[in-house]
């Protein structure tokens, strides 16, 4: 049989727009670092099973895990098919049956580099054996602690060159650093490793489909755009709300807190959509372009501002959905003087003509009374108020739904029946279940096929994650250097007394 | 946090001109039963379906699929020559996800015999749902009075066939090229069902240099389900690279749509072969063998084609 990678380009294939409209990715081999772990059973194994449930999987494709563990590869595949059987979409464990050979383990200490020339030409072998071209994606399923030894030994070994029009591309799971100077030295020794196009920094929030949906609610519509600015928005929730407790992570959160687990990357990509500007195009690139510049708009605080700008806290014991929740400085792995902060609101400023004071305010935090994430956009009381002797009325809301009952709604004022002049608040609401119906597709499977793609749009660069350190390190230091310790809640509220005065006068957090 | 789950209320029956009146008492219906609960209807589209009424239960649970991202009320006409007009028999199906209800498919089904179908519009139109897209999916052999499907269809703005199932597919395929080319948008279910022949073939060539011109042929075989989709398929090669079209009946009867293609020219030959659910692509030039690969077979059942169709609503061929 002749060498299957050596295909002859075609400038004219009579049938090409077939492919051009299926977002159709190259033939590829994808390589899981830590292959062994929760991440890959749960979540990146039963996803690309999904895309083939769509068809969207390439023709050849293949998966090699890699890890420290003595897997076999008939371990291995017994281990994803009772994840994609437990965690994937229905009806994928077909498809899983019929590509099973196509996964394989390999077994190695990420800091062997005679293990990643062994690798290479394991995949050299599945380029002859799957017809996967050359092409490869590494996944960094592992913790950051790996990431350098991985990253190093992939440059040494050359998996990481492109050549010959062949790809190699990098996925990056979060954390990015835990500050801006871990988030540079971990840029830094990305980038030794691969080009910047070549490196995909996943953050799951990017995949859903509602935060995809910010860009279609603003920019495919004519009506809302003209409203977006400072001129009709009077001010901006953003709100990721968490009923759990840190539970068995209490270790790992007190060195993180919520600032650096959910604000810094989270919150701030969903806040860079919202106040953007409309890019010149749906580009990766053009579209980056734009949400660094909300980054860059948004000025360090001084330490001293940092009281007044922000608010964090802690959960206290209480009975909270008929069951005694430990306060946070009771978990497991907490010390009993902790000052990590389990809930953080803060008040950013935008810098620019389009936002000029217009603060979007972000609150994030654990145990609050529903999960729930969402964008409020809180808009001015019209110039002259005509009813109800002139009192404020409610304001209007556009209210964008991430999770759950995925939806846009609209809140405004409306003449409740009947003689008297009063105006009651009603709400217009879409909800992605009920209009598109319940199956919707993991954030993981539009993420994974991006990458195939090399379409870095929903991918944080690393410029934009720089700029997110800066704008939290500037609030840990300012609270490092602060007398005040973290706030109390209890359990199942939303958040500190204290979080009202954040807004600022006339104003309300809502209560989703 | 359990998943929505999908609540039916029973059928009721209701004499034609007691349809509006019969749907209000089902959305009461919906209602749930404690105190201050509230129901909402979440339907995006007006859809029409026509089958023989001896493919009630597969249209039913085409409709089932299609609402479960399309929600609608749906006009189920089934065709038999026995039936008595004048009653419709409606239900509908609410979706509950904790407290939130939302009624996601109102149904109204009507038996007739064919030749009634003329009354339908008239029944249907004044029961159209405003300012909602209305869809036709026609899951019935082309009628013998082509005007009958006209009349229908005239009520929607897109329709959906099921070429599979005409009776005479080179007739029946030019009458729908007849409609498209007076304006009438129409989606043919065998059409999407070819796409990931199309696909394959796609790929194929991806791994060919193709000159236009080049003499080229093709053999489609097909079973009896497949003669449609071969017919499709065989037209489109013929335009995209002027292949010489032969066709082959003796292929499988279970499966809908070509089972083997085969495309030469004096450089290249590509087989294209169904396995479910795959389709199993081999590309041979004088100097290589490439190895096979494969392409999913299916996009999903005829309600996730419907679904595809209707979001198309039309813009296909």
């Amino acid at each position: 049989m002749a060498n299957p990678t050596a295909t002859v380009p075609s400038t004219s294939n009579p049938f090409g727009d077939e492919l051009r409209g299926a977002r159709t990715a190259k033939p590829c081999s994808l390589v899981i670092f830590g292959a062994t772990g929760d991440l890959t059973k749960r979540k990146l194994v039963p996803s690309l099973m999904g895309l083939a449930k769509d068809g969207l999987l390439p023709p050849a494709f293949a998966v090699v895990g890699f890890a420290r563990r003595p897997w076999t590869d008939d371990g291995f595949r017994t281990e994803l098919a009772d994840g994609v059987k437990s965690f994937g979409r229905p009806d994928t464990g077909t498809h899983f049956d019929a590509l099973a050979d196509a996964f394989s383990f390999h077994q190695s200490d990420f800091g062997e580099t005679a293990g990643y020339q062994a690798l290479a030409k394991k995949l050299d072998q599945i380029d002859r054996t799957r017809g996967t071209a050359g092409n490869r994606i590494f996944y960094l399923a592992t913790p950051p602690s790996s990431y350098s030894a991985i990253l190093q030994n992939l440059a040494a070994t050359g998996l990481s060159t492109e050549k010959d029009g062949r790809f190699a591309r990098v996925i990056v799971e979060k954390p990015f650093g835990r500050d801006i100077v871990t988030a540079r030295a971990l840029n830094d020794q990305v980038r030794a490793a691969f080009h910047e196009r070549q490196v995909f920094r996943i953050d799951h929030y990017l995949g859903k489909e509602t935060v995809q949906n910010i860009l279609a609610l603003r920019f495919a519509n004519g009506i809302f755009e003209p409203l977006w600015n400072e001129k009709f928005v009077d001010h901006v929730q953003i709100t990721v709300a968490e009923s759990i407790g840190v539970g068995s992570r209490g270790g790992y959160f007190e060195e993180s807190g919520i600032i650096r687990d959910m604000i810094q990357n989270h919150l701030m990509q969903v806040l860079t959509l919202v106040a953007m500007e409309p890019p010149a195009a749906l580009a990766a690139e053009a579209v980056r372009d734009e949400k660094v510049k909300v980054l860059k708009a948004i000025r360090s605080f001084r330490p001293e501002e940092v009281d007044e700008a922000t608010v964090r806290a802690q959960y206290t014991r209480a009975s909270f959905a008929g069951e005694e929740c430990k306060g946070y400085r009771d978990e497991e792995g907490v010390a009993k003087d902790s000052v990590t902060e389990t809930y953080a609101a803060v008040r950013l400023q935008v810098n620019t003509w389009r936002w000029a004071n217009t603060p979007f305010i972000l609150r994030s935090g654990k145990r609050l009374p529903r999960r729930v994430t969402e964008v409020a956009i809180h808009f001015k009381q019209p110039p002259h108020l005509l009813f109800e002797g002139g009192k404020p009325l409610m304001p209007n809301v556009l209210l964008l739904r991430i999770q759950p009952d995925e939806g846009v709604a609209l809140r405004f004022g409306a003449k409740v029946p009947g003689p008297d002049v009063r105006i009651r608040d009603v709400r217009m609401d879409f909800r992605y279940g009920t209009a598109f119906g319940g199956e919707t597709a993991d954030a993981y499977e539009r993420l994974l096929l991006d990458a195939m793609l090399g379409d870095g749009t929903l991918f944080a660069r690393g410029d934009e994650v720089e700029e997110a350190w800066r704008i939290v390190d500037s609030i840990v230091a300012g609270w490092k250097q602060s007398n005040r310790r973290p706030d109390d809640y209890a359990c199942g509220t939303w958040g500190p007394e204290r979080a009202e005065r954040l807004l600022g006068a006339g104003r309300a957090w809502r209560k989703p | 946090m359990n998943g929505p789950t999908l609540v039916r209320t029973p059928h009721r029956q209701a004499e034609w001109k007691k349809i509006p009146e019969a749907m209000r008492a089902l959305w009461r219906a919906c209602l749930p039963e404690q105190d201050g609960g509230d129901v909402a209807r979440s339907l995006t589209i007006n859809f029409v379906g026509v089958a023989p009424a001896a493919d009630q239960e597969t249209l039913q649970w085409t409709v089932d699929r299609l609402q479960r991202r399309t929600p609608c009320r749906a006009f189920l006409l089934l065709l038999d020559e026995e039936a008595k007009v004048g009653t419709a028999e409606l239900a509908a199906t609410t979706r509950c996800h904790g407290s939130v209800r939302d009624i996601v498919l109102e149904e109204i089904v009507i038996r007739l015999p064919e030749q009634a179908l003329a009354q339908m519009p008239g029944l249907v139109r004044p029961l159209l749902m405003n300012d909602l897209p209305n869809h036709l999916y026609w899951a019935a052999a082309w009628p013998q009075k082509a005007a009958t499907f006209d009349a229908i269809a005239g009520l929607c703005d897109h329709a959906v066939v099921d070429s599979r199932r005409f009776v005479a597919p080179a007739r029946d395929l030019l009458a729908l090229r007849e409609r498209r080319a007076a304006g009438r948008r129409i989606t043919d279910l065998s059409w999407l069902r070819l796409r990931p022949w199309r696909r394959a073939l796609a790929e194929a060539f991806e791994r060919l240099a193709w000159a236009t011109g080049t003499p080229a042929s093709a053999r489609i075989r097909h079973g009896r389900q497949g003669l449609a989709g071969a017919m499709l398929l065989g037209e489109w090669l013929r335009e995209r690279i002027g292949a010489r079209i032969d066709f082959d009946t003796g292929g499988d009867d279970a499966v809908v749509g070509p089972d083997t293609v085969v495309v030469r020219t004096a450089a290249f030959e590509v087989e294209i072969v169904a396995r479910a659910p795959q389709l199993r692509v081999h590309v041979t030039t004088p100097e290589h063998c490439f190895l096979p690969f494969a392409v999913p077979s299916s996009r999903g059942t005829d309600g996730d084609l419907l679904g595809a169709a209707i979001d198309l609503g039309g813009s296909a061929a």
